[in-house]
């Protein structure tokens, strides 16, 4: 406490002779292009950055082909997942049966570690940005999209947004329950070495959005 | 107030060495050239990019303005999420907390992610000493401390390193077979760190943002270190200066995009995050504990200053990768943890001005960095503010002073100083060829210094004052 008082007593005693450059008395709001534009073209944005970004995507028009994709990719495969109830499309039962093995709850971390393929739904998807917005929670865990090599996102057209803020907006309510928010933009990079693209450093090196309906 | 440590040389040494060195140069050139292009093109990307950049700035300002309030306000929803808030006045408190942390946790093996505050603070020494072990799990950051080296540019660590230096490191370290392939290096690094990330039951990070509205902590990182760091251990301590509040949830939307497009030329970082707190129930991931230490060591001091607008500086790094005198002599002979223009500003500010006098003269106040700033710091205004605080603390020398009153003297009487510019064009083509004077016969006495550095130009056969009066007599 003694260093919490000391401190703001060094602040108050700074800001009354602080000279801080003067701030603008109103700035108009940041208008948006894409929010103003009609919601179809979202998803061609999305599509694009996320291809920009050496994000696999695949385009769905239906649930069952959704699911026909998701169990091709994790067939035979170790899966750390959503749980069921938080995924779209019925894809639990998909999963449970095309999988090797599935992980969807709480789980040993050498287990989590082993996972192959993470399967997530989102509970936003940025068109601007080509963002996908995990809120964690007990049944979104946090290692699907972390650990495995491959992150699989299945994307629902109710999910598109046009931007960052669309997304808050939409998530305002959720936010404050959750221990945390992930945007997630493409697979895990870095360039620290002579500013080099490589990908996979940390997080999953292959991401793949299934889009469908 | 903190003087460099005894065994740092002079700056005029630090700069000599590092201008010399062909192999840095050409390291610091590919990088910075390619990060001003990226930047440059991802805000011709943003719609309406400088409107955003005054909504950016003015939600920084608006802190600096109420700081004392506000940081209240984020002690208080951040403890509502379950964030355990420490204050830190100094290095030594700051690290004395992390470490009464991690004994009160038992914690003994700390993973970190990449943080400048917990560079300012010398962490890593002062964790090790109470029998942590510390590993630091971003890239570039896990190559210098394989090296025993420091970062030289705030978001490229290793900017002054090829990828041969790279090889050869985790060669010698690691006992691995020596490649200069990025992608292999990357997977070498891989594999280590996900065993020191699976084990580990500290995690430590800075934080780029504390946002009051929600009480949390906002983090960005590509390489998912950060998440992470954030996600396996038990225990998660984030450190963060007192400058680093953002008011809400929507000041911290805009910021943090004009933070990725001004360091890396990305639309946003691969994984952009905000900690809200401990894992909410036992079934959730995350960690059992989140502390938040928030730190002063100087800031309050800076904030009473005349330079108290660098405290609104978001370590974006643009302002390095502008600068002509970074680009000529890197990040490490700035001296300490903060390099370039915004380093020269925050170094003599936050460690008090004796000792780093030298620090805002390296700078041609070209306003490059001005430009770039995300939140339109004036950094040339506070180097000059810097400069007039180093010559009124330690008055110039004689050599110095003595050439200022001549000029002084000159330059208040026109004839004379006519007269003394035909003067000087006859002096200098005496020693020029080409129509420049250069290091070899150079200028005499007192003025040799200036062709030690630099060329000197003849003075043009018509002056501007010809000029203007020949205008004058034909309008």
């Amino acid at each position: 406490m003694e260093a919490r008082e000391e401190i703001l007593g060094r602040v108050r005693a700074a800001l009354r002779t602080a000279r801080l450059p003067a701030r603008p008395a109103s700035l108009s709001p940041i208008p948006s292009s894409l929010e103003a534009a009609p919601p179809e073209t979202w998803r061609a944005r999305f599509v694009a950055e996320l291809r920009a970004l050496e994000v696999a995507v695949h385009e769905e028009a239906t649930p069952e082909a959704v699911r026909a994709r998701v169990r091709a990719l994790v067939a035979g495969r170790r899966v750390r997942s959503w749980a069921s109830a938080a995924l779209p499309y019925d894809l639990g039962a998909t999963l449970a049966e095309a999988s090797a093995s599935l992980l969807d709850g709480a789980a040993e971390r050498g287990a989590l570690a082993a996972a192959e393929v993470g399967v997530t739904g989102v509970d936003a998807a940025i068109a601007e940005t080509g963002s996908l917005a995990l809120v964690a929670a007990p049944d979104r865990p946090r290692t699907a999209s972390l650990l495995p090599p491959k992150h699989v996102a299945v994307v629902r057209r109710a999910d598109l947004v046009p931007n960052l803020r669309s997304a808050l907006a939409r998530l305002r309510g959720a936010i404050p329950a959750a221990s945390a928010l992930h945007l997630v933009t493409g697979p895990s990079r870095s360039a620290d070495i002579e500013l080099q693209l490589t990908l996979g450093v940390h997080g999953p090196g292959e991401l793949v959005v299934v889009l469908g309906p | 107030m903190s003087a460099p440590e005894a065994a740092l040389p002079p700056f005029a040494e630090r700069v000599r060495a590092a201008v010399g060195d062909a192999h840095l140069h050409e390291a610091i050139d590919r990088a910075t050239g390619q990060l001003q292009a990226r930047r440059a093109a991802a805000f011709a990307s943003l719609e309406a990019a400088d409107l955003v950049r005054d909504h950016a700035r003015a939600a920084k300002l608006e802190v600096l303005a109420n700081l004392d309030t506000l940081l209240e306000q984020f002690e208080a929803n951040a403890r509502a999420n379950g964030i355990a808030v420490h204050w830190a006045r100094d290095a030594a408190e700051a690290q004395q907390l992390v470490v009464e942390i991690a004994r009160a946790a038992g914690c003994r093996r700390a993973v970190k992610a990449k943080s400048m505050v917990t560079e300012e603070i010398h962490l890593n020494p002062a964790l090790e000493a109470a029998g942590l072990r510390v590993v630091e799990t971003d890239l570039g950051e896990y190559v210098v401390q394989l090296r025993a080296d420091r970062p030289s540019h705030i978001i490229l660590p290793i900017i002054h390193l090829t990828k041969e230096d790279v090889g050869r490191t985790m060669e010698e370290r690691l006992a691995v077979p020596y490649t200069s392939v990025p992608q292999e290096l990357c997977a070498l690094a891989r594999a280590r760190l996900r065993a020191e990330f699976l084990e580990a039951d500290l995690g430590i990070s800075g934080g780029n943002f504390a946002i009051v509205e929600s009480g949390s902590i906002g983090l960005v990182s590509n390489e998912g270190n950060i998440r992470m760091v954030t996600t396996l251990p038990r225990v998660h301590v984030a450190l963060v200066g007192i400058e680093k509040l953002v008011p809400t949830l929507a000041d911290w939307e805009r910021t943090v995009q004009v933070l990725a497009r001004s360091a890396t030329g990305q639309k946003i970082t691969v994984y952009t995050t905000l900690v809200n707190g401990p894992r909410r129930s036992p079934s959730d991931e995350g960690p059992e504990q989140v502390h938040v230490i928030l730190l002063d060591h100087g800031r309050s001091a800076t904030l009473a200053g005349d330079e108290a607008e660098i405290l609104a500086c978001i370590r974006c790094g643009a302002c390095l990768n502008v600068c002509p005198v970074f680009r000529n002599i890197g990040g490490h002979a700035y001296g300490d943890t903060y390099p370039g223009p915004m380093g020269a500003v925050l170094t003599p500010s936050l460690r008090g001005l004796p000792g780093w006098e030298e620090l805002p003269q390296a700078s041609s106040l070209c306003g490059a960095c001005r430009d770039v700033c995300p939140v339109r710091i004036d950094l040339p205004r506070l180097l000059l503010s810097l400069r007039a605080k180093a010559v009124e603390r330690e008055p110039v020398a004689l050599a110095q002073r003595l050439l200022m009153k001549a000029y002084a003297f000159l330059a208040t009487r026109p004839r004379l100083l006519r007269l003394a510019m035909k003067c000087a064009r006859a002096f200098a083509l005496r020693r020029a060829r080409d129509g420049w004077v250069a290091r070899s016969p150079g200028l005499p006495g007192l003025l040799r210094g200036w062709t030690e550095q630099r060329d000197w130009k003849v003075p043009a056969a018509r002056t501007f004052d010809d000029w203007w009066e020949q205008r004058r007599g034909s309008a």
